[in-house]
Order: C-alpha cells, then sequence, then structure tokens
C-alpha cells in the first residue's frame, strides 16, 4: 500500500469541497477525543503520574490498628519504637494536622497547620522556594522544639503578597511566636498542597508524649530504603510491631504499610477509572459514526473510484486513498480534540469530585503528554473508521458496476451500517443506564432521612483563646454569652452551641460502657460522643423520639444526664425502656468512671456519611462537660431568612465579644450535605454528560442510516405511496425500521448494562446496579430519541413522489 | 365516470416551460376498456398519473364521478385514490423484502380493512389468480410474466373501480403478455373499468376505444384511424 502525499492532498481537496460532511465528521471525532483527551489529562495527573515528591515510589504511610480493631492515629510512644527497631525504612516522620489561631494579621483567622516530628521535609524529598526547611532537630520527639515554622507558597501569598522579606519574619499561632525560616515551592506539601504552615509538634502544649493508647490524629509515613520492597517492609514492620506488643502490652497497636501514593490518591480511584471507561464508550460511538459516514461517503465515490480502477489503479491504491481521508479526518479531530480539552480541562476540574486531593489536582496540565494521546488516540480511531469502509468498498466489483452504470444496492454495506447504529445505540443505553442509576442515587441521598434538617441552618467554628479556655468560668460564659446575643440577631430562630455537626468530616470517640459492665479495655465500646447546649436538637432539627432534650437546669452540680441515639437504645435495651438507664463514657480527674443518666432518645444522624446511619452517638449537655472544648466548639444558628443573611451579623457578635476569636467554616449546613454528596454529584454530572453525548451521537447515527435508508429505498416508497399509503403510514413505515435497529441496540445494551453496571455499586446508594425503574426508563427514553431521528428522514420520505421514481428504469 | 376538461401539464425549463399534456379533454364510461397509444414521451403516464391522483400538479379540471379531484384537499384525495384506483406499472414494482402474500397485502394494510378480512381476501385473490402455491415466494424467485400477475392482482386486491395499467406487458413475453391482456379483460367483463398505455397493436385491440397521444395533444380522431372490437 503506498501512501502518497498526492493521496492527503486530495483527501484534504475533497474534504474542502464538502464542508458539511467534513465538518460532521471532524466535528464528531474531535469533540469525542476532547472528552478523552480531557478525562485523560485528569487520569494522568491524578493516577498515572507520581506524587510530585523525589522518588515517590518509596513512600509509605503508616495505618495504626488498635487492638479492638479500629483503625486509630499513631502514638508518639510506638512512634518512638516503630522508628527506632525497623530495618527498612531510610527516614521516618510524623504530623498531625493542627487547627490553629493566627492573631496580630488583621481579624482573627482559623489557620491549617501540620504539626511535625522527625524528618517530613527530607522523607518527602522537598526544597525550599526561600530560606530553609525544618530540620530533623528542630522536629523532636518531645516538648520543648525551636518556635520556627515554614509556610506553603499559598499562604506566602496569600498573606506576605510573595515578598521575600518574609524570612525571619514572624506569626502568632495560638498566642506563640514563631519565626519563619522557610517557604514551601506551590502546589506541594503533605498531606495537602492546601496545608498553610509546618510547626514542630514539640511546640504544642500539653500533648500525650509518653501515652502509648493515646490517638490525636498524627499519620506516621517514611521512605523505604533503596531496593526495599513493600511486601519486606510489610514484614517488617509486623515484626517491630509484635516486638512493641510483646514489651508494651496486649493493648498495643499494629502498624500497617501502604504507599503514601494509595493514601493520597485513596478513594477517587474507582470514580475516575470509571469515568474514564465511559468517556472511551463516547469515543466508539463517535468512530462507529464517522464509519457511517465514511460508508455513505463511498458511495458518492462509487463512480469516481470504478473509473480510477479502469484506468489502472490497484485495489490497494483505492484503499489507501479512502485511509488517507480517514487519516486527515482523525488528524485534524484530534487537533479539534486536543484544542477543546485545552480550554476544558479547568471546567473539567471543577466538576471533579472534592475528594480528588489538591495536590494531585495541582498535577493534572494539558501537557505534550496530552497532545501525543490524542494524536494517538485519533490515529487509531482513523484505522477504525477508516479501514472498515475501504475494505468494503476494495472488496467490490468496481470495474463491473461502471459497466453496468446500475447503482450499488450493496445488502453487505446497509448491514454493516446497520451493524454500527446497533452497536452505537447499545453503547448509548449502558452510559444513559449508568447515569440514570447514579441520578437515581443522587436523588435517594438527597431524600435520605439524615436525622437533621439541614435547610436554613448556618455554622461557623468559633474557636477561643488558650486564657479564656483555661477556666471554666472562661469558656462556658463566652459561649453562652455568643449564644444568646446570636439568637436575638434579626432573622435568627434559635442558636446553639455544639462540639460536632454532622458530615463535617470531624469526629470525638469515647468508650463507653452501661451500668453493670466492668469498665475495662475489652467491653469498651467505641460512641460517638457529642457535646451540645440544650438549643441544640430544635437548632438542627434532630426530633427527640423518647424522654425529654437538655434544658437549662442541666448544669454543673445537677443530676447528669446523656441523651442517646435510636441505634444505642435498640443495642442496649431492645425491649426495654432506655430512660432512667445509666451509662459511662468519660471518668474524672481521679480516672473513676463518671456515670450519666439517659434521659432522652434522638433521632439517629448520619454523621460519618449520608449512606449509613452514624455508629452509636451520645450527647452530653455542655455545662455538663468535664473537658473544656473551647478550641473545637461550633455555633449553629436556625434562621427564617437564607441562612447566609446572617453571617455579617454573627461575626459582627463575635468580634465585639472577643476580637481575638476567629470565625471560620462560616457556612449554610447544607453545604455539608452537598459536599457529603459531592463525589456522586460529580461522577453523576460527568456521567451524565458522557451519556448525553453518546445519545446525540447515537441519534445521530440513527438519522444517518435511516436518511440513506430513505433515500436508498425511494422506488420502494414511491410504489407504497402508488399503493396507497399516506404520509403517517410511510412515516411508520420509517420509523419502524430505526425501531427495529434500536430495540436490537437496546436489548445488547441492556444485556451489556447488566454485566457493566455491577462496577458502578460501590458508587450506589440504595439503587441496585439492575434498577427495574431506571433499565425501562432509559430504554423507553433512548427509543423516544430514536424515532425522534428516524422523523426527519421519515418526513422526507413522505414527499417521495412517485411519478418520478417510478418511471426511472431499473 | 372520469371527466377531464382542458387539462395542462407543463415542467419549467430554462426561462421558459416545456408542455407535456396540452388541452386534453376526455370522457371515459364506467366500464370502459381504454387504451392509450403514442410515441414514447407523448405524455402517457403522465396522464395516467393524474388520473391515478399520483400527480396533482396540473391545470384544468378533473372530475371522478362528478367528484371535482382537482380541487380536493390532499387527503380526501389519498381517500379517493385508496377507493376507486389500482395501479400496473411496467417494472412491476413488487416489493423485493415481501413475498407474494405479503405484497398483495399491502394495499389492503393502506385501505383500513381489518386483518382477518385481509387475510381472506388475499386468500381469494391467490385462488382467483392461481398464484396460491406462490404466495410464500420472494419476486424474485418468480418469472416477469408471473411478477406481473401478481402486481395485477394487488391492483384488484383493494378492489378498485378503476385499473390503470402503465405498458403492463412491455417487459413479457408474447405468451406471458396475452395472459395479462387476458386477465385485464376478464376483470373488464367484470366491470371493472381498465385504462392501459400499450404499444402494441394486438394488446390495443383488447380495448374498446384507443385514445392517441402526440406531444400532449390528443390526436383528432377525425384525422387518426380508431381501432375498435
Ligand atoms: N420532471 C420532469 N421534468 C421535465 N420533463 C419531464 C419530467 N417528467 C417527464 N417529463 C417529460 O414529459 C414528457 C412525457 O413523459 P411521459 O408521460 O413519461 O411519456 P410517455 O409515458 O408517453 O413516454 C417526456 O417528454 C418527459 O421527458
Ligand atoms: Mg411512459
Amino acid at each position: 500500500m503506498r501512501f502518497s502525499l498526492k493521496n492527503f492532498r486530495y483527501a484534504v481537496r475533497a474534504l474542502r469541497r464538502r464542508p458539511t460532511y467534513a465538518a460532521v465528521a471532524i466535528g464528531t471525532i474531535g469533540l469525542a477525543i476532547a472528552a478523552n483527551t480531557t478525562m485523560f489529562t485528569v487520569f494522568n495527573g491524578v493516577i498515572l503520574q507520581p506524587l510530585p515528591f523525589r522518588d515517590a515510589d518509596r513512600l509509605v504511610t503508616i495505618d495504626v490498628r488498635a487492638h479492638t480493631g479500629f483503625p486509630i492515629s499513631l502514638s508518639l510512644p510506638n512512634y518512638r519504637d516503630w522508628r527506632d527497631k525497623n530495618r527498612v525504612f531510610e527516614s521516618f516522620a510524623a504530623g498531625a494536622d493542627w487547627g490553629m489561631t493566627l492573631t496580630g494579621r488583621g481579624p482573627a483567622q482559623a489557620i491549617y497547620a501540620l504539626a511535625a516530628v522527625g524528618d517530613p521535609f527530607g522523607t518527602l524529598g522537598l526544597r525550599p522556594h526561600l530560606g530553609r526547611l525544618l530540620t530533623p532537630e528542630e522536629l523532636p520527639d518531645h516538648e520543648g522544639a525551636p518556635f520556627v515554622t515554614v509556610i506553603s507558597h499559598g499562604f506566602w501569598q496569600q498573606h506576605f503578597g510573595g515578598q521575600t522579606d518574609v524570612l525571619g519574619q514572624s506569626l502568632v499561632l495560638d498566642d506563640q511566636v514563631y519565626t519563619i525560616v522557610g517557604v514551601l515551592p506551590p502546589d506541594v506539601g503533605f498531606p495537602q498542597a492546601s496545608m498553610d504552615l509546618y510547626v514542630p509538634m514539640g511546640t504544642l502544649p500539653n500533648l500525650p508524649w509518653d501515652v502509648r493508647s493515646s490517638s490525636f490524629g498524627t499519620r506516621g509515613f517514611g521512605r523505604l530504603a533503596s531496593g526495599v520492597s513493600l511486601e519486606t517492609a510489610r514484614e517488617d514492620m509486623a515484626r517491630v510491631g509484635q516486638e512493641v506488643r510483646a514489651e508494651a502490652g496486649d493493648d498495643t497497636a499494629l502498624p500497617e504499610l501502604r504507599t503514601l501514593s494509595e493514601f493520597i490518591v485513596g478513594d477517587v480511584k474507582t470514580p475516575l477509572n470509571l469515568l474514564m471507561g465511559a468517556v472511551v464508550f463516547v469515543l466508539l460511538i463517535a468512530v462507529a459514526n464517522v464509519g457511517n459516514l465514511m460508508l455513505a461517503r463511498g458511495e458518492d465515490r462509487y463512480r469516481e473510484l470504478a473509473v480510477r480502477g479502469a484506468l489502472g489503479a490497484a485495489k490497494t491504491d483505492v484503499v489507501s486513498l479512502l485511509l488517507a481521508e480517514a487519516f486527515v479526518i482523525a488528524i485534524m479531530g484530534g487537533l479539534l480534540g486536543a484544542g477543546v480539552a485545552y480550554l476544558s480541562v479547568e471546567a473539567v476540574m471543577g466538576l471533579l469530585p472534592a475528594q480528588v486531593p489538591a495536590l494531585l489536582l495541582a498535577q493534572v496540565k494539558v501537557s505534550w503528554t496530552s497532545l501525543v494521546f490524542a494524536l494517538g488516540v485519533a490515529l487509531g480511531a482513523g484505522v477504525l473508521f477508516g479501514l472498515v469502509p475501504a475494505f468494503r468498498m476494495a472488496r467490490t466489483d468496481l470495474v463491473g458496476s461502471l459497466k453496468s452504470g446500475a447503482r450499488t444496492t450493496d445488502q453487505g454495506r446497509e448491514r454493516l451500517r446497520s451493524a454500527l447504529v446497533v452497536g452505537e445505540v447499545a453503547i448509548a443505553l449502558v452510559l444513559l443506564i449508568a447515569s440514570g442509576l447514579m441520578l437515581r442515587t443522587l436523588d435517594k441521598l438527597r431524600n435520605v432521612d439524615k436525622g437533621f434538617n439541614p435547610e436554613s441552618v448556618l455554622t461557623a467554628s468559633v474557636p477561643i483563646s488558650k486564657e479564656r479556655n483555661a477556666t471554666r468560668e472562661g469558656w462556658l460564659g463566652f459561649y453562652s454569652e455568643l449564644r444568646g446575643e446570636a439568637a436575638v440577631i434579626p432573622g435568627v430562630r434559635s442558636a446553639a452551641m455544639t462540639l460536632l455537626l454532622p458530615l463535617e468530616d470531624r469526629s470525638w470517640e469515647m468508650g463507653l460502657h452501661p451500668e453493670g459492665v466492668p469498665v475495662t479495655p475489652e467491653t469498651t465500646q467505641s460512641v460517638l460522643y457529642n457535646v451540645v447546649s440544650p438549643e441544640y436538637f430544635e437548632t438542627l432539627g434532630v426530633p427527640i423520639i423518647r424522654g425529654r432534650g437538655f434544658t437549662s437546669s442541666d448544669r454543673q452540680g445537677s443530676n447528669l444526664v446523656a441523651i442517646i441515639d435510636e441505634t444505642m437504645a435498640e443495642r442496649f435495651w431492645p425491649d426495654a425502656e432506655p430512660l432512667g438507664h445509666q451509662i459511662t463514657f468519660e471518668t474524672d480527674s481521679a480516672s473513676t468512671p463518671v456515670y450519666r443518666t439517659v434521659v432522652g432518645v434522638a433521632r439517629n444522624v448520619r454523621h460519618y456519611e449520608l449512606t449509613e446511619p452514624s455508629r452509636i452517638q451520645v450527647y452530653v449537655p455542655f455545662e455538663q462537660t468535664g473537658v473544656r472544648w473551647g478550641m473545637g466548639l461550633r455555633i449553629a444558628l436556625r434562621t427564617s431568612v437564607p441562612p447566609s443573611q446572617a453571617a455579617g451579623s454573627l461575626r459582627e457578635v463575635v468580634t465585639r465579644l472577643d476580637p481575638s476569636v476567629p470565625v471560620s467554616r462560616l457556612q449554610p449546613l447544607d453545604n455539608l450535605v452537598e459536599r457529603a454528596m459531592g463525589q456522586s454529584t460529580s461522577i453523576t454530572r460527568l456521567l451524565t454528560a458522557f451519556g448525553a453525548s453518546a445519545l446525540a451521537l447515537a441519534a445521530l447515527g440513527i438519522f444517518g442510516v435511516m436518511s440513506y435508508a430513505v433515500t436508498r429505498r425511494q422506488r420502494e416508497i414511491g410504489i407504497r405511496i402508488a399503493l396507497g399509503a399516506g404520509a403517517a403510514e410511510v412515516i411508520r413505515w420509517v420509523t419502524t425500521r430505526a425501531l427495529r435497529l434500536t430495540a436490537l441496540g437496546v436489548m445488547l445494551g441492556l444485556v451489556a448494562s447488566v454485566a457493566l453496571t455491577r462496577m458502578l455499586s460501590g458508587l450506589l446508594y440504595e439503587v441496585t446496579p439492575i434498577d427495574p425503574v431506571v433499565f425501562a426508563i432509559v430504554s423507553a427514553g433512548l427509543a423516544s430519541v430514536a424515532l425522534l431521528a428516524a422523523y426527519l428522514p421519515a418526513r422526507r420520505a413522505t414527499r417521495v413522489d412517485p411519478v418520478v421514481v417510478l418511471s426511472e428504469e431499473g | 365516470m372520469i371527466r377531464l376538461r382542458g387539462v395542462e401539464k407543463s415542467y419549467p425549463v430554462g426561462t421558459g416551460r416545456v408542455y407535456v399534456l396540452r388541452q386534453v379533454d376526455l370522457d371515459i364510461q364506467n366500464g370502459e376498456f381504454i387504451t392509450i397509444m403514442g410515441p414514447s414521451g407523448a405524455g402517457k403516464s403522465t396522464l395516467l398519473s393524474i388520473l391515478g391522483m399520483l400527480d396533482n400538479e396540473y391545470t384544468g379540471d378533473y372530475f371522478l364521478l362528478d367528484q371535482s379531484v382537482h380541487d380536493l384537499k390532499p387527503k380526501d384525495r389519498a381517500a379517493l385514490n385508496k377507493q376507486y384506483i389500482g395501479f400496473v406499472f411496467q417494472q412491476y414494482h413488487l416489493i423485493d423484502d415481501l413475498t407474494v402474500a405479503e405484497n398483495l397485502d399491502l394495499p389492503l394494510s393502506y385501505r383500513d380493512v381489518p386483518r382477518r378480512e385481509r387475510e381472506a381476501i388475499v386468500a381469494d385473490t391467490l385462488d382467483r389468480f392461481q398464484i396460491v402455491g406462490k404466495k410464500d415466494l420472494y419476486p424474485s424467485q418468480l418469472s416477469g410474466g408471473q411478477q406481473q400477475l401478481v402486481a395485477v392482482a394487488r391492483a384488484v386486491v383493494g378492489n378498485p373501480k378503476v385499473i390503470l395499467a402503465d405498458e403492463p406487458t412491455g417487459s413479457l413475453h408474447t405468451t406471458h403478455g396475452r395472459m395479462i391482456m387476458d386477465l385485464l379483460k376478464r376483470l373488464n367483463q367484470e366491470g371493472t373499468t381498465i385504462i392501459q398505455v400499450t404499444h402494441n397493436e394486438e394488446w390495443a385491440a383488447y380495448g374498446n376505444r384507443t385514445i392517441q397521444l402526440l406531444d400532449g395533444w390528443i390526436a383528432d380522431p377525425a384525422r387518426v384511424p380508431v381501432s375498435s372490437t
């Protein structure tokens, strides 16, 4: 086969003379490639690219499993022992997310810091953008570290406008003065690029440095020595864990290793794989469509190709001529696709689940790889949609058709076209069913009984300073006053203080024991522990289904009370009255259990996830808590106006009461629900967009094939009209043919869906992957669209003039 | 039964118009067997299309059973066509993908005949034309004569008052041609009005009256010898 330049020049000229055909073909393939390139660019940045750390494949993170089986965080004694006893790590570090309050630079602000020990920067292989990073000597595993900090590039830009004189300046964090010694490069950080700054853990007060069972959010990570496999490392850490347990006791937690990339990429892998698969489906449909267009175009070229054959062109020459046209379309489509991808990748990133870490999103860039991908896919597609018609064409007897002068009635070609359309319909159906299942999931999620009413609730974090938190009067006084003032803001119906908000990704657990059960680690049940003001249930709309809520008389000194949730009531007292029973989950200063009386049962609240009821949750009145929670309390306002309208007044009230208290996370409770649905929403949006493209392409395919069939069957249509067929009958005849193809496609698609939607099941909620409602609605919808697509050619068929077509010879 | 007055048909060509039918006046009585003759291009097929209401782009008046066809709405015209007209073509124009029986059923399917009745009519027709044995064959499996036989059968299956046959024997050998002509004659004797186009003098003689068309004009009967039976 020869590919002469002449063939390509000829193909370009031929396409320019048929602008509509060229535009449809190039546009179809171009948009499919745009979708593929965009998704690939995202996929490449998030999944395929190594993390932006030196030799990232040697980085691992350490999960900690408590003897009870629950995942917990790394305690400092375990950190020390695991670091010292292992033989596989080259370097080792740990860090805990730490919310801090920045003062002295405008209004008080909440910022996110990583409190670090060991050698995090060396382990990750990070280099400073400015100044220097923190050394292992500055990050000791005990109190007494220097007050130095490294700030992120983003924080530097935001607070210092990128000025280089930032080095040596100081920041007041939680009332301590830290000196800035360095700035990180853009888009890196741990565990998130969005982390504001890094401080030595040894600068924080009152940490349980020597409590082996403590768990306050520390995560360990390390760099494996070169040549050490993950397997070897796992074995070694298992040995280390057992050794430490042998020395420190059976309730010592054990380490489990995971690659850092797995930890950071996390759950977004499944949805991204899925979306990548979906977009490949769209490409397949586009290829089938362009293949169909080219078959039709081959029809036009019959005479020309026959003449070429008669003049001595070999079949391979004819094939290469046809392929040249396919390649020209493919390359133009590839360039168009890469261009559109370049413009749209930003927008698609906005549609991605919020769960995709910013660290990875920063790696998503349209690059040469994207362009190579686009052109590679384009050429592959070109071969597919070019070869099929080329070989079909080359197989037919060109010279014979010239002699007879008859129009070819190549049944095979029509069958091939129909088969392509059936395939398109099947693929489109699979995609539409997938998006239908997701839409239904979203609907279920939206309507799930969350146990609270998120509408018209404004929430905010209002942490107080250490001094205020130092005394009971200080923190209770402030929050009581704040709550009272907030409750009388115009448009506010009620105001409550609470330690936890549902779906905020923040929790506090305690070990629970009911009365009569000995308080030992073995009998512990972990419960979600919330500290609330009496107005909490009313404000959040959590129904009290038995007993009573808290009142202002549940004070210090009065009878200690608790409210439990339905789950706990059922689990502990399945057939009995839960009210009046005693439970304990706290200890007093002398470590003896503090018992409380159950006075009410609240509806289960979806706390961790929207899809599952919370584990056991208990509520304690905030005037009766032994711990001072002033660093982490939230305020919630139920409003009669749109919640955001109360935001300004809330800020004013807080600032008036204490200007050192930063108001952050100011958002309607709805936001938390939206965020919990974020992954589903985003997958649904993208899948639906792909499904809609698939539907449009399939409709175009049906339109093309039916137009072609109508043209080819003018004579038959003419006869039918002459025999008395009216417009309705002709339309019915054409649409029935389209429906037959569609039905076949739908049937294939249903079978394929049954096989494929199982892959979605992890993302569905209360919807089975073969949900009959979705299957039925989508099938019917697709059939309706197919009917519509066939209607235009059918209308054209009614205008066939029997006098003209029947007088043609043949 | 049929009355044409001053029917003219023309096509735009270049800046002017070319006339295909000129000043056609024609009266056809119920039960007649009319032969239209004339050289190729004379307008014979055009005239049949107008009579069969397939072609409505003409001037002049066309009355069918005192209904003025030219004033009818397309829908009513189509209804009239279904009720009164059956077509036979030179190229048979059977539908390749349908069997003989299905081809016969086709006109009925367009005429709101209940399915039961349709089956009975098709069976009767197959019987009457002695093609029961061929009912499940496709047109391509039949000879030309058999195909035209089926085409005639299809034309009468809807029980039309008028059969318009445009060179029905044009593609047939003499024996087959005679068979078709005998068939048309018999239908005529049973009461169907037949209007046929032919180039064959022998077949023309089957009719009771011949109309000569020349360049769209009906030739003056006084100057053209009329053959009649
Ligand atoms: N669409 C058309 N445009 C222009 N002329 C036409 C058209 N259709 C038919 N004619 C012309 O009308 C004349 C009559 O055609 P036709 O009725 O088929 O003749 P006949 O059947 O007598 O051979 C012919 O000269 C033919 O060329
Ligand atoms: Mg003719």
